[in-house]
């Protein structure tokens, strides 16, 4: 078939479905999508900071009702850390309304420093996660089995960095494979779209 | 921009332009069930954008950029995406003429084809031939794409020559 036959029948099908469309309608469902949409982004942004100011009475009243030595409390400034550094980075990384009408080609390269940025943030989860944590909870391990060396603080301590350990590793793991299962192939992907977009065919 | 405003101008550019949303809509999906949704999810990027339409480009190209790139987005997202969507709209069939003579029902198929063809390119290809298919000049082309229109000249020769083995099978 000739393309000028493919593009003939195209057009010739190409009778606008606008009475299949009730515009009342569907107006009412966009803006009920739109606010879902932005309730959505809402609550999950709600819900990062809400785990650490929920956590950080929690850990207030704990230190106070066992009465922990007060490298107990280090914990708060490293939680405030990791929800802020969170909050600012998915503000400033936030995908924006005006890239929707973009060219097709910086679409995909948005959509690909995106990826870059994700990436770049999961595999460096150890500097603005876990290390802050690590850090308060080793203080926290460090000042019982000093303090309380004679009264076997420093097997107390060890528990602690036996637990901590392993699950810490956990989480690190876990961001890695999400690297290595999702975030790798989409930057793949991609990579080959911009490169079809922009390659000059000889 | 006010609501009103907003809502006036939405509607105008339904009129005008919801064939393309449905035509992308179907050629970036393969179940009517994603093509709704897909469709769904354009026409709630174009609410969210229009008042970003600043009338440098045309109204076509503004509503192809938004239409594609949500298409591609979309299928990245696919996994993820919003499953509570309402089914407001018919998917319209490939549409023919009322009352089908043995050449409506062909030309009807020949739709059908290249639908099954256009999905089968890659993904780049797709949105070039759909935009070829629509009769974009090139330079209209190039400004959709963000490619120059050598470029657009160049792959689209071979993008037709891919889609007419695809659609001759």
């Amino acid at each position: 078939m000739e393309s000028d036959e493919m593009k003939q029948a195209w057009q010739a099908a190409g009778a606008s479905p606008r009475q299949t469309i009730d515009a009342n309608l569907l107006l009412t469902e966009v803006r009920r999508n739109e606010q879902s949409f932005r309730a959505m982004i809402f609550l999950r942004d709600l819900r990062e900071i809400t785990v650490a100011l929920v956590l950080i009475p929690v850990w207030i009243v704990m230190g106070r009702w066992i009465k922990l030595p007060w490298m107990w409390y280090a914990m708060i400034p490293a939680l405030l850390f990791v929800a802020g550094f969170m909050l600012i980075d998915r503000r400033r990384h936030a995908p924006r309304d005006a890239e929707a009408s973009q060219s097709l080609a910086a679409h995909v390269a948005s959509a690909l420093a995106q990826v870059d940025h994700q990436i770049w943030l999961l595999r460096n989860v150890f500097w603005w996660y876990l290390l802050p944590m690590t850090l308060a909870i080793a203080g926290f391990a460090g000042h019982i089995a000093w303090a309380m060396w004679q009264e076997g603080g420093w097997a107390v301590a060890g528990f602690v960095m036996v637990v901590t350990a392993p699950t810490f590793a956990y989480v690190y793991w876990l961001n890695q494979r999400a690297v290595r299962s999702e975030l790798l192939p989409r930057r793949q992907e991609l990579h080959a779209l911009l490169a079809s977009l922009s390659e000059k065919a000889s | 921009m006010l609501d009103h405003e907003r809502e006036s101008l939405f509607k105008a550019w339904l009129d005008q332009h919801a064939g393309l949303v449905v035509k992308v809509a179907r050629a970036y999906t393969q179940t009517a069930e994603d093509c709704q949704d897909l469709m769904q999810e354009i026409f709630l990027q174009v609410w969210r954008s229009l008042s970003q339409f600043e009338g440098r480009a045309s109204a076509s190209t503004w509503s192809y950029r938004v239409a594609l790139n949500t298409a591609l987005s979309w299928q990245r997202n696919q996994r993820r995406r919003q499953a509570d969507r309402l089914p407001i709209f018919e998917i319209p069939d490939v549409p023919g003429p009322a009352g089908d003579s043995a050449a409506q029902v062909e030309k009807r198929e020949v739709i059908e084809r290249l639908y099954g063809a256009i999905r089968q390119l890659p993904k780049g290809d797709t949105a070039l031939v759909l935009l070829y298919l629509d009769d974009l000049s090139y330079r209209q082309i190039a400004e959709v794409l963000g490619i120059s229109e050598s470029n657009v000249g160049v792959k689209l020769n071979r993008a037709k020559k891919v889609l007419a083995d695809l659609v001759g099978d």
